[in-house]
């Protein structure tokens, strides 16, 4: 352990553009902490010939772990890793440390690089007690894609994942692809442009009819897939599973039933209100969105004296969707902005009431209310067949949709989300490109395992089952020698069965007791 | 004095992260220490810090019903319950312990949470132990 040597580098911008503090001042401070190889600062980490410099300064420094004091670490994970990786050191022995926004930025100035210079010191004494995580490079076994799903999602993953030279079996829960709803495209070349998919596509997959997925085992690269059909329970292995359960976009009327324009003539309606699905309904949320209106314009279209009305927090219509709101109001369709809940008056509903922030409140009557809503409805079947989480909304709970989209808490498991966008043909389009890319990754062998994760101590475990029970992602199991252990690529690294363990039998990795031990002692350290 | 707060890396110290970029002033008292998931945290964890005498300690994670993780927040709510009665069994007052629940985009709930504490352990003075430490 004594030979452990840390490199300190500090960004030359982690004191922010006004310089609060001097980094060199801060490279000094950390140059003389036990432990440290070298310290030094180098310009500007994040571009190109500054991770050049980085590169060379832990070559040079001949130390086999790192500190990065730069700005907030959230999003540069992957160029630490590689810049680790490219000095020759484990990709998981740098510790980032955020000097700006946690200190340049909110203190005075002398506060800031006493803070700093604690905030090093923390982060070095950690990497003192650092010891290589468990990780392994995923080695895919198959190139085939299994995409699950009944629609255009599911069609456009596939055709995506093609193009890319895999290969692509598509699971169909019934006998044919679902059509997919009128309103999901703003004009008719779109609705050209999806159709073209519907048709050519499973040209080029194999196509696997009627089949329900029951479970799915193995690990990413090798997962195998126990599927149920008409000639009987299969068992088929794929490199990657992509998720593209179909959405339901329809407009419901008050009990629940899809109508379309044509619907609403035939119901005699003559003034139609298109509700917001809001909290209550799916995934919808609370706004205007193009499926209204998209609605609106074709029932204008059909009957030119309907009276239509779009109620909604605000009008959900990014990008090219202002043409469409544009088009929809020189057609005559009404937009009604409210504040909270809708209120329905009257059995059945012939009245609305809410609250609209310039003409206060307003009531409107109507003889057709409809709710503008998305729900996933193989989203639970899915869940319970992968053994996924959901949110609170019901959509697979996805491990982060900004920092690693496409991913689902299972490693090899990828999935279409559905609240992204206005939910239009663009966006559902954008969401098989993004799923299909990192499905991509992986079947390249780029996927890196393990890292901040759970590993359990033979000797110590009595299998009391703790962290059976309380991982949410079901990593630990009992293994064959009747003691816990953790699945490297269902583990998310949450450490909660940690503090549970009665036999502190479980190490977190890049986190262990003994680090934040560390890290409690140099704060609480007094001045010498 | 000093107060430190563990943070959950998706909740807490995002919304920290974010107080940064708007440059909202920030006790200096108070030192962060950032986890996984609050799940990590054990009671232990924040019982060290007391013993090695910090005069406040949070713990920020977060919404209710939004963990990152599903339930570490609510696991962490259990062990802060846990630490505050040992913290009872020695006299040491309850209030220098405190959960927080905030979501990333709550910068001003960050900065109103370490003003908070370091308010806390302004009017109950040095921790007892700090002296042991």
């Amino acid at each position: 352990m004594s030979q452990a040597k840390v490199a300190v580098i500090i960004c030359s911008w982690a004191a922010g553009e006004d310089m609060v503090f001097d980094p060199k001042a801060l490279a000094d401070h950390a140059a003389a902490l036990p432990g440290v190889a070298r310290a030094g600062v180098v310009h500007r980490i994040c571009t190109e010939p500054g991770e050049e410099e980085a590169v060379a300064f832990l070559k040079e420094s001949g130390a086999d772990r790192s500190v990065v004091a730069a700005c907030s670490p959230r999003t540069k994970g992957a160029l630490h890793a590689r810049i680790a990786e490219r000095a020759g050191l484990d990709r998981f022995a740098i510790e980032a440390v955020d000097v700006r926004e946690g200190a340049a930025y909110v203190h005075a100035p002398g506060p800031a690089l006493e803070k700093a210079k604690t905030s090093v010191a923390m982060a070095v004494e950690k990497m003192m007690l650092w010891a290589p995580p468990p990780q392994r490079i995923l080695e895919p076994s198959s190139r085939r894609v299994a995409v699950v799903g009944d629609g255009l999602s599911a069609v456009l993953a596939a055709r995506e994942l093609l193009d890319q030279g895999l290969e692509v079996d598509m699971l169909l829960s019934e006998e044919h692809l679902w059509k997919p709803p009128r309103c999901l495209f703003i004009d008719d070349s779109e609705a050209g442009r999806a159709m073209r998919a519907m048709a050519s596509v499973p040209e080029r997959a194999r196509v696997l009819r009627s089949r329900a997925v029951r479970c799915c085992d193995g690990e990413p690269g090798r997962l195998e897939l126990v599927t149920e059909g008409p000639g009987g329970p299969s068992v088929e292995t794929y490199g990657a599973v992509v998720l593209a359960p179909e959405p339901d976009l329809e407009l419901r009327d008050l009990r629940g039933e899809a109508v379309s324009a044509a619907d609403a003539q035939g119901r005699g309606a003559r003034s139609v209100i298109v509700l917001p699905g809001g909290k209550s309904s799916g995934t919808g949320c609370s706004c205007i969105t193009p499926r209204g209106m998209v609605f609106a314009l074709e029932a204008l279209r059909l009957y030119p004296d309907m009276r239509l009305s779009l109620l909604g927090r605000e009008v959900r219509a990014l990008g090219g969707m202002e043409s469409l709101q544009r088009q929809a109001q020189s057609a005559g369709v009404m937009f009604y902005r409210l504040d909270g809940e809708p209120v329905l008056e009257g059995s059945p509903p012939s009245k609305v009431s809410f609250l609209d922030p310039l003409l206060g409140r307003t009531e409107l009557e109507a003889d057709l209310f409809l709710v503008d809503s998305v729900s996933v409805p193989r989203a639970e079947r899915l869940a319970r067949a992968f053994g996924l989480p959901q949110d609170e909304k019901g959509e697979l709970l996805s491990i982060e949709s900004r920092l690693r989209p496409g991913e689902t808490v299972r490693a090899g498991v990828f999935a279409c989300r559905h609240r992204v966008g206005n939910m239009v043909l663009e966006d559902l389009e954008r969401e098989a490109a993004t799923v299909a890319a990192r499905a991509g990754e992986l079947l390249r062998g780029e996927t890196v395992l393990g890292g901040m994760v759970a590993e359990v101590d033979q000797e110590r475990c009595s299998a009391c089952l703790s962290c059976v029970r309380i991982c949410p992602y079901s990593a630990p199991r009992i293994g064959a020698r009747g003691k816990a252990e953790v699945l490297l690529e269902r583990c998310q690294g949450c450490g909660a069965c940690a503090p549970l363990c009665p036999s502190q039998a479980i190490k977190m990795h890049l986190c262990s007791d003994a680090q934040l031990d560390a890290q409690i002692g140099i704060v609480t350290r007094r001045p010498s | 004095m000093k107060v430190i707060g563990f943070v959950c890396e998706h909740g807490g110290a995002a919304a920290f992260t974010l107080a940064g970029e708007r440059r909202f002033p920030l006790p200096s008292e108070v030192t962060l220490i950032a986890l996984p998931c609050l799940g990590r945290l054990g009671a232990v964890h924040i019982l060290r810090a007391f013993r090695e005498g910090a005069a406040a300690v949070f713990v920020a994670g977060c919404l209710e019903g939004n963990c990152h993780h599903l339930y570490g927040n609510l696991e962490a709510g259990k062990r802060v319950e846990q630490a505050r009665r040992i913290l009872a069994q020695v006299g040491m007052d309850g209030r220098r312990l405190e959960i927080f629940h905030l979501s990333s985009d709550q910068a001003w709930k960050a900065r109103e949470m370490a003003e908070e504490m370091v308010r806390r352990a302004r009017e109950l003075g040095p921790s007892p132990l700090e002296a042991r430490a």
